[in-house]
């Protein structure tokens, strides 16, 4: 059978229901303190996402909030960071 | 220095258990050459078996570590130390503690036990020499009362051996 | 013949000759008298012979002579004439015994004559062996002043006498006949009852006829005075027991027959109070009659009597009779035993319809409750229960799901007869022990529990509800009854005695005794035909999210309602994963509204000239937390190229939105609705998106191969053979040619009208939808969930050969059981390792040998 142009057939979208994951945009696909995933969230929480962000020290290694703050305030005098032992600034 | 309370033995909180059961978990798919977990229902405590790496002065021996975790793991350090008989080492007491750094001022949540006892591995594995450290008789004196060595203040000694 | 020979030596021969004239008289008076025929003149003559004869000490010789005279003339008389009646039946063959059955008088008619005939030879004797009785008591009354022991002479001799009667019948009785008097008594209980029962039924419908009363009653009377002479006339012939045994039978045949025209197959209405109302109004009235009218011993100091039954302690209701006797009261107990244990069995045998049928059949279930607790025959039902199940049920033929409702309709039927549970986990085991061995029992299971379509399929009522609801209200409703009252310690002690199987699996501990087992949990029950929470949980969790990705117009209220009752149920923690999946979909929905809130203005601003056919307006996403569902399948899939644009404006924006977290399409994943526009009509379709991809292409070119379709779209080219089905079925696309899966050549239709001419979709916006087979699983299954599970294992396992050399299914079980207890701890069954280790079999990394597995060298 030939291919020919004969009749033209226009498809037009309706709705177009797509489906995602999302994720963190960090290196490591784990937090060093918990070892749970990024993107699950701390033994602390229930959802995960907004409700357990992610934050990166000045060291540019990430943490989830929770747990790199359990850390921290259990420091004294100077917090450093678990994974490279310099000193622990958030990141700006 | 003189305190004589062993390693506090509150329950794991939900965390440490957490993240303890992630560990064992990790350890069975893949344990660290040259050791063994002993299985217990003990999660708070595990016994694991070292076996000295060939080529060194403890090759083809075995010795015994226990770990001991705190409530508060990984925030807290867990106590590491060697059941009797202990290795000959010049940083390990003859009642089993051991003078490493990482089990103490410089713990870092983001240590596993498999990292820890990779260190300790290394340690032995580094000795050039098999014996007790000077200090041997009377740190072991003043830990007779079942102090734990976390409430040592230790220094460390030179990072060579 | 000679009783006192001593007496006799003594004698001289003047004395012998008058005793000898004296004994030939007697003889021959006694002759005259018995076959006189009625003459009874003979009789005063008797008097002096029996006199002299008495006075030589000859008393006993002469009443052993009477007596004996007396035997033989009855036994030619009456005895073989007697049974000549019943000759021609006794010696019928069996089919020839029914057709005397058939006719309507026999054996009234012959019965009654016989009867008749008999007793007058009898009442004659009687009356001949009273004038000897006279005769002996004037010889004692001459000879002794005092008259003591002349009224013996009468009794003794008629005592003798009727067992002398009784035993002629009974050495010569033919073994038919006995039932010759059932068949007697069978008839006329028949026609008792269909006299009796009209009047019962009336009475029941409280449309009481008096004169219609009136007549049934004296016609039954009359019927009952005849039943009670033949009842008289054969007792005084000896055949007492006989004839109680033939009646009682007659009764209970009659007792069983009326059972099953009551109940028979109708299970929607109860019959066991019918059936009690109708044993008072027929059987025992019946019985009342005829004990009256033989003028039995009617005591009736019920009280006072030490055999107290429950039964009998109730106002017993006996219409014109007052106090029961207490014969008549055993008599009631015999019935209603007989009843209930005719209705049980009868219940019993036809179970499993009766389960079919529940709920409607529930009068059925609480008569046979009521049955098994008067009869205690519990371990029948379980029998036999349990092999038609094994018959009916548990065969290859029946569905799952007709397992499982059946099952369901079992628990809550059997909950009734049993609330301590003991029985239905002896019938439960076998259905689960078979569910255990299908592979969509857990699937089918969680449909049961969350659709709405319930426990009972098909059944009456609130069919909204899911088998969960309906179970969560039942323990709403349940929860304020007090359970501990509920089942006396008896009821369940009798339970525990009639039952014959172990009490309980140990896994029954934890909760045995407590108020959740009380409840009979049926969820709990469900579970364990699968063995752990967690497998029907993953499962729900997987069908959740087939139906959250691939339906949009899911009811997720719903959803979350069943996500509470299952966290009633199972545990919050263990439906947390299923909670993040909902929460997934409500955080979408916000996303959505915001992104697009926020990409409207500079879209209107700034692309006014782009042809507004793909806006975002049509676009949604559902946005995942990929690590709390069940592994996702993903396929490369190009899609058109203005979608795509779509897709990365949108995922810009959440990068936007929600930095530092970013999005990641599953670009095969989702549905879209589209329609297609030809010059004569326009069709409306939801597809999936690769279904929309492959369309689309057909805009720009109306003609593909296979190949050049799959690169442009960028799936395999036996993917798209499969996925492009869809729109040849629809009529859409044509294929043709090319033996090879590359030169397929699929071509638009140009002309659909011809070809879907039939199909009533025109320009209307009818939507096709895909069935479920078209649509493909867009998640992993549970079993290949399992595999990915166990591969953490795999090394473990491995490691275990290489130490131990060998090792059996339960070893490996164990020791798996035993080593691996941190998260993921190991929670597999024996059947899902034998099922892994079989996969490491085929994989050639295993192999087994006397059912050892070994390391395949």
């Amino acid at each position: 059978m030939p291919c020919s142009h004969a009749e033209n057939m226009k498809v037009k979208i309706l709705q177009w229901h797509a489906v995602a994951s999302w994720t963190w945009d960090a290196q490591d696909e784990t937090c060093g303190i918990c070892r749970m995933a990024f993107d699950g969230c701390c033994p602390d929480c229930k959802f995960p996402g907004d409700d357990c962000p992610l934050i990166w020290g000045a060291c540019n290694h990430a943490f989830h909030l929770h747990c790199i703050l359990k850390w921290v305030n259990s420091q004294t005098p100077a917090p450093h960071c678990p994974m490279c032992r310099r000193e622990w600034q958030f990141k700006g | 220095m003189t305190s004589s309370s062993g390693p506090s033995r509150k329950a794991l909180s939900k965390i440490a258990a957490n993240r303890l059961q992630k560990e064992l978990a990790e350890w069975q798919v893949n344990p660290p050459a040259g050791f063994k977990h002993k299985p217990t229902d003990n999660l708070q405590r595990w016994v694991i078996e070292v076996l000295g790496a060939p080529g060194t002065l403890y090759a083809n021996e075995t010795y015994q570590l226990q770990v001991d975790f705190p409530e508060h793991y990984p925030m807290e350090a867990p106590q590491v130390i060697f059941l009797h008989p202990a290795p000959l080492h010049p940083h390990i007491y003859s009642n089993g503690h051991i003078c490493l750094d990482i089990l103490y001022d410089s713990w870092s949540p983001a240590m596993t036990v498999s990292s820890v006892c990779i260190s300790i591995l290394s340690m032995l594995s580094s000795s050039t020499v098999k014996q007790r450290p000077a200090d041997n008789d009377r740190y072991v004196k003043n830990c007779r009362n079942g102090r734990s060595p976390k409430e040592t203040r230790w220094w460390f000694h030179d990072d060579k051996v | 013949m000679l009783y006192d020979p001593d007496a006799l030596d003594a004698l001289g021969d003047e004395a012998i000759a008058g005793l000898a004239e004296s004994w030939g008289g007697f003889c021959a008076l006694t002759d005259a008298l018995l076959c006189g025929r009625g003459d009874l003149h003979a009789g005063p003559e008797l008097v002096p012979v029996v006199s002299a004869l008495c006075a030589r000490g000859l008393a006993s010789l002469v009443r052993d002579h009477f007596l004996r005279s007396l035997e033989e003339t009855f036994k030619q008389n009456a005895v073989e004439k007697f049974w000549q009646h019943f000759d021609g039946y006794c010696n019928a063959s069996e089919l020839q015994k029914v057709e005397f059955h058939d006719q309507e008088n026999w054996p009234e008619e012959v019965l009654s004559k016989s009867l008749e005939e008999t007793c007058l030879e009898r009442g004659y004797q009687e009356k001949c062996l009273l004038i000897l009785a006279h005769a002996l008591e004037s010889y004692e009354d001459s000879i002794s002043e005092g008259r003591t022991k002349a009224k013996c002479y009468s009794s003794n001799l008629i005592s003798r006498y009727q067992l002398m009667v009784s035993s002629l019948f009974l050495t010569t009785l033919p073994w038919s006949f006995p039932e010759v008097l059932r068949v007697y008594f069978k008839k006329k209980l028949e026609e008792l009852n269909s006299m009796m029962s009209g009047d019962f039924i009336r009475s029941c419908s409280m449309d009481i006829d008096e004169s219609y009363h009136e007549r049934t009653f004296s016609g039954s009377n009359n019927l009952v005075k005849n039943i009670g002479k033949a009842v008289s006339e054969l007792r005084s012939l000896g055949f007492t027991s006989m004839t109680e045994d033939a009646y009682a039978s007659a009764i209970f045949s009659l007792l069983k027959r009326k059972v099953h025209d009551l109940a028979g197959d109708d299970y929607r209405n109860p019959v066991l109070e019918s059936v009690k109302k109708w044993i008072q109004a027929v059987p025992l009235q019946f019985l009342h009659a005829l004990l009256s009218y033989l003028g039995d011993s009617l005591d009736y100091d019920g009280g006072s009597s030490g055999l107290k039954s429950p039964l009998a302690s109730q106002p017993s209701f006996f219409p014109g009779i007052g106090i029961p006797p207490e014969a008549l009261v055993r008599w009631q107990l015999r019935l209603e035993y007989l009843a209930y244990e005719t209705l049980q069995d009868l219940r019993i045998s036809k179970l499993f319809e009766i389960i079919v049928d529940y709920p409607d059949s529930s009068p059925a279930i609480e008569d046979l409750k009521q049955c098994l607790e008067y009869t205690g025959q519990h371990s029948k039902l379980v029998d036999s229960f349990i092999s038609s199940l094994r018959y009916r049920l548990l065969t290859a033929g029946a569905s799952t799901n007709d397992i499982l409702h059946q099952y369901v309709s079992t628990i809550k039927a059997l909950r009734t007869i049993d609330p301590t549970g003991v029985f239905l986990e002896a019938v439960g085991e076998p259905i689960r022990d078979y569910l255990r061995g299908r592979k969509d029992t857990i699937k089918c299971i969680v449909t049961m529990l969350t659709d709405g379509s319930g426990g009972n399929a098909g059944g009456s009522g609130n069919t909204d509800d899911s088998l969960l609801e309906e179970l969560n209200r039942d323990a709403e409703n349940q929860g304020s009854m007090d359970y501990e009252d509920d089942v006396s310690t008896d009821e369940k002690q009798a339970w525990l005695n009639a039952e014959r199987w172990e009490p309980d699996p140990v896994e029954a501990d934890p909760l045995k005794g407590s108020r959740n087992r009380r409840k009979i949990d049926i969820l709990g029950l469900m579970v364990s035909i699968i063995g752990s929470k967690d497998q029907l949980v993953n499962e729900y969790r997987v069908m959740l999210a087939e139906k959250l990705l691939n339906k949009s117009d899911y009811d997720i209220d719903s959803e979350i309602r069943t996500l509470e009752l299952l966290k009633i149920h199972f545990g919050e923690s263990s439906m947390q994963k299923c909670e993040i999946m909902l929460n997934d979909l409500i955080d979408s929905k916000r996303t959505n509204a915001n992104i697009k809130a926020s990409l409207a203005k500079p879209s209107l601003a700034g692309s006014e000239q782009e042809v507004a056919d793909v806006s975002l307006g049509l676009l949604d996403t559902t946005i995942i937390s990929a690590n709390f569902w069940p592994p996702i399948q993903e396929e490369s899939l190009v899609i058109p190229g203005s979608i795509d644009q779509l897709l990365s404006d949108y995922a810009k924006r959440f990068h936007e939105i929600k930095t530092p977290r970013k999005l990641l399409w599953k670009k095969n994943l989702g549905i879209v609705k589209l329609e297609l526009q030809f010059e004569d009509r326009n069709m409306q379709f939801t597809v999936a998106p690769v279904h929309a991809a492959i369309i689309m292409q057909f805009q720009e070119q109306t003609c593909w191969t296979s190949k050049n379709l799959a690169a442009a779209i960028g799936i395999p080219v036996e993917t798209l053979n499969r996925r492009i089905s869809f729109w040849i079925s629809k009529g859409i696309v044509t294929e043709s040619g090319g033996a090879e899966v590359d030169d397929h050549i699929f071509s638009i239709v140009d002309n659909v009208s011809d070809t879907n001419k039939n199909s009533s979709t025109n320009e209307n916006s009818e939507g096709f939808l895909m069935t479920e087979e078209e649509a493909e699983s867009s998640v992993a299954s549970v079993e290949e969930q399992l595999r990915k599970e166990m591969t953490v294992y795999e090394k473990f396992i491995l490691g275990m050969l290489t130490n131990f050399g060998s090792m059996p299914l339960d070893r490996i079980h164990n020791t798996l059981k035993m080593f691996c207890v941190a998260e993921p701890s190991y929670d597999k069954s024996l059947q899902q390792l034998q099922a892994f280790l079989s996969g490491l079999i085929s994989d050639e990394k295993l192999e087994m040998k006397d059912g050892l597995y070994y390391l395949k060298k």
